[in-house]
């Protein structure tokens, strides 16, 4: 029909009319097709699919289960370790808890002449994270025949290295039946061992 | 098989339809073969009463064997207006459209919708500086009419063809217009027209009404038979009809009245294109049938005269009759046998 173009007469409204006419059957055509198209796939979606005839949906529900069940396990395993961690943190604190024997000891082997202890009080603080065997307090309340000797008896306790810290009390003067003597007390601290700095 | 069923029809080449004044015929080729035909007196006015025509032909298609439902459908000849338009040279900005139609509406009257083809003239001889233009056009409202007729009875128009223009252009594919001139003469029911032609290309076109074959029968039936009835009384066919009879000598009055018009015709145009003279006369529709016809007009006009066959463009072999003009070429043109 190329040739009888130039020559149609077909009245151009009932080309216009007809080729609307086409379009919208077209049209038409193409919704129908698109609802078919989706209707079918909601159909496969609800018949197949959530009914977990896809194997691949399946083995990922399995998946999506097991996961469930490890991160339980993890949780569990976790508050395990952290009871364990407790645990351990408590040996070593109670591991570090000062010998009172040895330490009564040390303070009067380093006694020399001169110097008599009246008493000895102690007392432990418990650790940041509520754990007994922190830091140690130690008063000792002793008697010097001078202000010097009850120095050279704080000096000793400091060498020996047993104790983080030492620091002479008050000192004052007490009167003895035969002579003048001084009164002093030592404050003596030990502090639980670090393991590491990080 | 149902007329307008899609299956059967997938593939067929479209139905040619030429609803005559006189006869109705149809056309559709075949890959191999012979074209299918038919051709059947019209029983009802294909305009006035377009669906019981429609009714008909689809009834008579169906029986006939034609396949599919689409075709295209020869333009009514009297819903056809032919026009010379003198316009301005072509150049940017000129609106030859809006001119070629405000003048075709103006010189019929058309105040409607219509539809034109048109076709440039070669320059004339006594060239004014204008261009022309050749229009047929056709109303909108009853062509619509015919083809929504045809419609509702499963029927799709695909196209509606003009005939002068299909005649000429099948004269031109088969190589017997020339660079010369010729005259067309297509002897209708109950009009005739008469085209001048130049290498081809129709230049002039006059209508002569009431000369065709039917209306001069009418003419001479008196007692108001029907002058269909009057050539099935002669042997039912025109290239039958009873030598001496009033068909005969009828067919003959006409041949002689189509040969001097066309001489006149082929004249005015010898004056509008200089060195042109008449080189033949085409002949188609019914008339020609008729013996002795061919013969008359050639004697009229003094050229040779042609009965315009295009059946070979189809590769048929069978001589149609000469009715069958517009609706074979239509049929090569619309299958792609002929450009």
């Amino acid at each position: 029909m190329t040739t009888l173009h130039t020559i149609e007469l077909l009245p151009a409204p009932l080309v216009t009319h007809r080729r609307i006419e086409r379009l919208r059957a077209l049209w038409i055509s193409v919704g129908a097709i698109g609802l078919c198209l989706s209707g079918t796939a909601l159909g496969v979606i609800h018949g197949v699919v959530l009914s977990g005839g896809v194997p691949g949906v399946a083995e990922l529900a399995r998946t999506e289960a097991e996961l469930e069940r490890l991160r339980n396990e993890s949780a569990s395993i976790r508050a395990d370790a952290e009871r364990i961690a407790v645990g351990g943190r408590l040996g070593i604190r109670m591991s570090q808890r000062p010998d009172w024997g040895l330490v009564l000891a040390m303070l009067e082997s380093l006694r020399g002449e001169g110097v008599v202890l009246v008493a000895v009080s102690c007392a432990t603080e418990d650790g940041a994270d509520g754990l007994p065997g922190g830091r140690a307090r130690i008063i000792v309340e002793g008697l010097a025949e001078s202000q010097g000797a009850a120095q050279r008896y704080l000096l000793d306790v400091e060498r020996c290295g047993m104790f983080s810290s030492a620091r002479l009390g008050r000192t004052v003067r007490a009167d003895a039946p035969s002579r003048v003597l001084t009164a002093f007390t030592v404050d003596l601290q030990i502090a639980p061992e670090t393991s590491d700095a990080g | 098989m149902r007329l307008g069923s899609a299956a059967p029809g997938v593939g067929a080449a479209p139905i040619v339809v030429d609803m005559g004044e006189g006869a109705v015929r149809a056309v559709q080729a075949r890959k191999r073969g012979e074209p299918r035909v038919c051709c059947y007196p019209a029983l009802h006015d294909a305009i006035g009463q377009a669906d019981e025509s429609a009714a008909c032909l689809a009834g008579v298609l169906d029986r006939h064997g034609f396949v599919g439902s689409r075709v295209v459908l020869i333009a009514p000849r009297r819903l056809t207006r032919a026009s010379l338009v003198a316009v301005p040279r072509a150049a940017e900005g000129v609106p030859i459209d809006a001119i070629v139609r405000a003048e075709v509406a103006r010189v019929h009257g058309i105040d409607d919708g219509f539809e034109v083809v048109k076709w440039p003239l070669p320059r004339s001889s006594d060239a004014t500086g204008e261009a022309g233009v050749m229009v047929q056009a056709i109303e909108h409202k009853p062509a619509r009419g015919v083809v929504r007729a045809l419609e509702r009875q499963g029927l799709v128009v695909e196209s509606l063809l003009p005939v002068t223009p299909l005649l000429t252009r099948s004269a031109v594919a088969m190589g017997i217009t020339g660079s010369g001139m010729s005259v067309l003469i297509e002897a209708g029911w109950r009009d005739a027209y008469v085209s001048a032609l130049i290498a081809g290309v129709c230049v002039y076109q006059r209508t002569l009404s009431g000369v065709g074959l039917g209306a001069v029968l009418a003419q001479a039936l008196d007692d108001g038979a029907d002058a269909a009835d009057a050539i099935e009384s002669e042997g039912g066919r025109l290239a039958g009809v009873t030598d001496g009879g009033l068909v005969s000598r009828s067919a003959a009055a006409v041949a002689d009245q189509l040969g001097s018009e066309a001489k006149r015709v082929s004249e005015y145009a010898s004056r509008r294109y200089r060195g042109h003279q008449l080189g033949a006369a085409l002949l188609s529709g019914d008339l020609w049938d008729v013996p002795g016809a061919e013969a008359r007009v050639a004697a009229s006009v003094g050229a040779a005269a042609r009965v315009l066959r295009p059946g070979a463009l189809l590769g048929a072999e069978a001589p149609y009759a000469p009715g069958f003009g517009a609706a074979i070429a239509a049929a090569a043109f619309a299958t792609g046998v002929a450009a």
